[in-house]
């Protein structure tokens, strides 16, 4: 630290390394609380730290993998969390076990979350047509845009693989589509020109869980990204609907998408009813929470993915 | 999962951020941390019953999370701590009110880290993945603890600079 008076820059990294004399930390402390800009400086000062670390150390984790250590996923232990197993980035895995815990809760004890995820996954997928509506979980309303409608009602329809039209409505209700059908993309704004790639996810940015190629459009891959991404255990089973769970956790920041996933699905016919992610990233906007209901499984047209069924031949269409 | 679970689910996934970061910036023993976390999620639960959804979640939970520092020091029997009172008030407030935005920007934290030279990526992972302290650093390094701090300091602000960048790019619509 320097000589002269440090700055209130130098008291907070030297705060960070463990630097600072006595003198040091309560000027540290006067500076804090007299002003909340001040403690709002800290706090971000202690975010970015406390993120760096987390990097640090899953980066290592993951280079531990690359080099052929076999990861595999396993329930969540039921028994009491053990200290030093944990680390501190696996904090949501250990906050959502003790709720758990506190409620009494305990995964199936007649299916293992990695066999379920291999039977999901090797269920060839139908090429039926599922509708699905997306929910923003959020306690507060997302910010709409101009250019960006909300996701908070909007309809999702898939055939795999890779098929999709996601409908979301500005606030005037007009339209805005994106979809693929399975041989390019497209970008459908109520007004202007219709834009083509040959990309199929050059439009999936607003999907939710996209990160990972989730929800739905190509169960098969999705599921198996899935299993790489995500430590997996599974949910009691709900009788009264035949449906099973799964709950996943990101397992490192180096994997984007949602710190948290949660599947109902059909546990005869693997038909996945709803998804919950949350935690999503921000950095594009968005809410943080969604829940995906499966709402329909009528028969759309034949050409209902390709976007001339969505507008009029006067449309201009461009290639991206 | 009953519908109460669901919904204490879903604000303590928010909000633990906010809630990490405050006990990060109390507790400097990393594993200490995990415990008082865990301690926070059990007394937010068993007191869920008494939260009132008027108020913001962040901000009740930050509360319970400085309860629980508090708690800890008291049992190490530290009688003195960095952060008096109001200085610890004043952060519960500001951890509160951070979550979202450093969130967002937090994000761009893996792109920059790839910009950063050999030196620097040794720096962090002798700092942050082995967790040794200036001083130990300096030894391996045959430095002083002063040259290895001014060292991170730089590499911080660099990261930071790149973020800033980003978020501004972003911002922008670029």
């Amino acid at each position: 630290m320097s000589q002269l008076r440090p700055s209130h820059e130098e008291l907070i990294n030297g705060y960070l390394d463990g630097m600072l004399t006595a003198d040091q930390e309560a000027e540290l402390n006067v500076w804090v609380k007299a002003s909340s800009a001040n403690a709002a400086i800290f706090a971000e000062w202690v975010a970015f730290d406390t993120r760096l670390a987390e990097h640090c150390r899953n980066a290592s984790v993951i280079q531990t993998n690359a080099a052929g250590l076999q990861k595999t996923i396993r329930p969540l232990p039921v028994k009491r969390l053990i200290r030093d197993k944990m680390k501190f980035a696996g904090g949501i895995a250990a906050s959502i076990l003790v709720l758990l815990m506190v409620f009494s809760w305990r995964p199936s004890s007649r299916l293992n979350a990695s066999t379920e995820l291999d039977r999901l996954i090797a269920i060839e997928p139908d090429s039926a047509d599922r509708s699905y509506r997306i929910t923003n979980l959020d306690p507060y309303p997302e910010s709409v845009e101009e250019r960006r409608p909300p996701l908070e009602g909007a309809m999702l329809h898939v055939r795999q693989p890779n098929s999709y039209v996601l409908e979301r409505m500005f606030t005037d209700g007009s339209l805005f589509l994106t979809g693929c059908d399975g041989e390019s993309s497209w970008a459908l704004p109520p007004k202007g020109k219709v834009i083509v790639s040959r990309d199929l996810e050059r439009f999936r940015g607003p999907l939710p869980g996209h990160q990972h190629g989730l929800p739905f459009v190509n169960l098969k891959s999705d599921l198996q990204q899935l299993r790489e991404a995500y430590d997996l255990a599974l949910l009691p089973e709900d009788q009264k609907k035949g449906l099973n769970g799964l709950v996943g956790f990101k397992k490192s920041h180096e994997y984007r998408g949602a710190r948290q996933v949660l599947i109902w699905y059909d546990g005869k016919t693997g038909v996945i009813r709803k998804m919950q992610f949350e935690g999503l990233p921000q950095a594009r906007g968005g809410p943080a929470s969604v829940a995906v209901d499966l709402v329909d499984q009528g028969r759309k047209p034949d050409r209902y993915y390709q976007h001339s069924s969505h507008h009029d031949s006067n449309r201009e269409v461009v290639e991206d | 999962m009953d519908e109460r679970m669901r919904q204490a689910t879903r604000l303590w996934t928010l909000a633990l951020p906010a809630v990490s970061w405050f006990v990060a910036s109390q507790v400097r023993v990393v594993q200490d941390r995990d415990d008082i976390l865990q301690d926070t999620v059990v007394a937010v639960i068993d007191s869920f019953d008494r939260y009132n959804p008027s108020q913001p979640f962040v901000a009740w939970a930050v509360g319970i999370a400085r309860n629980q520092v508090l708690l800890y020091f008291r049992r190490k029997n530290r009688e003195r701590t960095v952060f008096d009172s109001l200085a610890m008030e004043a952060l519960v407030q500001a951890f509160s009110e951070t979550v979202t935005e450093s969130t967002v920007r937090l994000d761009f934290l893996g792109d920059c880290m790839q910009g950063l030279d050999e030196t620097a990526r040794e720096l962090c992972r002798l700092r942050y993945e082995l967790d040794m302290k200036p001083a130990t650093i300096a030894v391996k390094l045959g430095t002083t603890a002063n040259n290895v701090a001014k060292s991170l300091q730089r590499v911080r602000d660099r990261l930071r600079d790149c973020i800033e960048h980003k978020t501004r790019a972003l911002e922008s619509g670029l």
